[in-house]
């Protein structure tokens, strides 16, 4: 998809919404696998995300100062014998584009017009 | 036998990662390794993800539709001055063959051995009764 300068893609919108969320729900910091699932299961689908498109994405998003990232401390995943997450976390900014994005979203929303009874 | 195909195409990500990866700056390259590797553990721990949908099948669709990413992001982020476009081509073309031929060869029906012959049944008769002795003729 060929993207507009300084606008977000879908997947972006819905990486930052779903983030947003999280962060209601008292999650601050999500792996990449953990916004995939969220993702799919937002959209009802029973892909995740390919793993390219992802990671992408959520580069893009720290590189637009949107998410933030750290990789855990090493002595937790070693002690639960598994590979190491990178964490993200949604920032200032991230928050006020999931925001936008979901104002925009209810104001393009169709209105349902309600009928009139007719005249008898 | 699935769980073969599943650590084969887990394989398969790991070793695309690798070389997608490969020839850029190292703390970048290990960095996206690394992840893929963390999401590629989350998806054996998921157990509901894994019914949603058989996971052979995810793995290898999460793959391939990511790969014009993968290519994009090497192109941006590629230190190396290479010729790009055929690059990107060359290596797109080697792994959607490696993974068409893959793919047919995990989906072709095994050389099983042959089922035995149906039973028959013969059904053999008796022997026929010997003939009546010959009736002496009186006289």
């Amino acid at each position: 998809m060929r993207r507009k300068p300084g606008r977000l893609v879908p997947l972006e919108v819905g990486i930052c919404v779903s983030a947003a969320d999280l962060l209601r729900a008292g999650v601050t910091e999500f792996h990449g696998y953990e916004i995939a699932k969220r993702l799919s299961d937002i959209a009802d689908r029973r892909l995740l995300t390919a793993y390219g498109t992802l990671y992408r994405a959520l580069g893009r998003l720290e590189s637009m100062g949107l998410l933030q990232s750290r990789w855990e401390d090493p002595a937790i995943p070693a002690r639960e014998n598994r590979p190491g997450r990178r964490l993200y976390t949604l920032t200032a900014s991230g928050e006020a584009a999931a925001i936008a994005a979901r104002d925009a979203a209810s104001a393009q929303a169709p209105r349902r017009v309600r009928r009139r009874p007719a005249p008898a | 036998m699935r769980s073969r195909i599943l650590e084969l195409e887990i394989a398969l990500v790991r070793m695309w990662t690798c070389v997608y990866t490969a020839r850029m700056p190292p703390e970048l390259g290990a960095a996206r390794r690394a992840e893929i590797e963390s999401d590629l553990w989350e998806f054996q721990q998921d157990r509901v993800a894994r019914r949603a949908l058989h996971p052979i099948v995810h793995v290898l669709v999460r793959l391939v539709l990511g790969i014009p990413d993968d290519l994009c992001w090497r192109a941006a982020h590629a230190s190396v001055a290479v010729r790009p476009v055929r690059t990107t081509v060359v290596l797109t073309a080697v792994v959607l063959l490696v993974a068409t031929l893959w793919m047919f060869d995990a989906m072709r029906t095994p050389n099983l051995p042959l089922p035995p012959s149906p039973l028959r049944f013969t059904t053999t008769l008796p022997p026929p009764p010997p003939p009546p002795p010959p009736v002496a003729s009186p006289r």
